[in-house]
């Protein structure tokens, strides 16, 4: 799951070493509008929907990566358990 | 009222406090005020705000470049580095109807100046990007509107390839800092 999250975080901002403790905003330097941009990114590859208020809540890669497991998606299920 | 936008790199060494201070201390040499030492926080939906009350600042950074603007009335800054990027599918997911159809007719050319005028708002209500942000439309089949629920919202001309906008409760002049 962390390297399908790595692939994301790459092909929308280029960046790259990402780790479980890696901080979108403190290590990756993000701002509102990349981390909205990552947002399309995982709605669009696993099929879910991100509410903005939950996407505040995910500070660090692993809060991603546990979000997306809480939303059914798995490394092996690329398809969330909401249907858009 | 006047407005400052202090703009520097955003790999300066320096913290995010060192800058704010840099700002200010610009913002009221400028006005005849003596220059308070201050205190950055962050207010419980996590707007900066300086311990000075009398004084608003707004932060962003993107690309190259990161900016302040301060200034006596609230205030709300963004700037967004033009960058390919899939606009339309955000457009889509976070923008008005009105604002899609204006980036449609325009082939998406100003998606980057409606974020920045968007995120210059809510940055200036407090409020921040929330599930609300398509609720509200910055521009429409006639272009970029220059206000919005009573705040004015202007585009600062800076350096080709940003579309920076500042957002403030009335017009008013805004003067640019270049530090980079």
């Amino acid at each position: 799951m962390l390297k399908i999250v790595e692939e994301i975080i790459y092909t929308v901002t280029g960046k790259r070493n990402i780790t479980d403790d890696t901080d979108f905003i403190k290590d990756l330097e993000l701002n509102s509008f990349d981390i909205m941009n990552i947002v399309c990114a995982f709605e669009e590859r696993f099929q879910i929907t991100i509410p903005t208020r939950d996407v505040w809540k995910i500070h660090q890669v692993k809060d991603a990566v546990r979000y997306l497991q809480e939303k059914g998606i798995s490394s092996s299920s690329e398809n969330g358990s909401e249907d858009r | 009222m006047s407005i400052l936008l202090w703009i520097c790199r955003q790999k300066e060494e320096t913290s995010a406090e060192e800058r704010v201070q840099q700002a200010v201390e610009a913002f009221c040499s400028n006005q005849g005020k003596p220059v308070p030492q201050v205190r950055l926080f962050h207010d419980s939906r996590g707007k900066p705000c300086l311990n000075e009350k009398n004084l608003h600042i707004s932060v962003s950074h993107s690309g190259e470049l990161w900016g302040c603007a301060v200034s006596l009335c609230p205030v709300g800054l963004d700037i967004q580095e033009e960058r390919k990027q899939e606009t339309c599918r955000i457009a889509r997911r976070f923008f008005h109807p009105a604002e899609c159809a204006y980036l449609e007719q325009t082939e998406f050319r100003p998606f980057f100046a409606v974020w920045a005028a968007k995120e210059s708002y809510v940055k200036y209500t407090g409020e921040g990007i929330t599930d609300g942000f398509g609720a509200f439309f910055v521009a429409d089949r006639n272009g970029m509107v220059s206000g919005i629920n009573g705040a004015f919202l202007q585009a600062v001309p800076f350096r080709l390839g940003y579309q920076i906008y500042i957002c403030s409760p009335m017009s008013a002049p805004v003067w640019v800092q270049d530090c980079t």
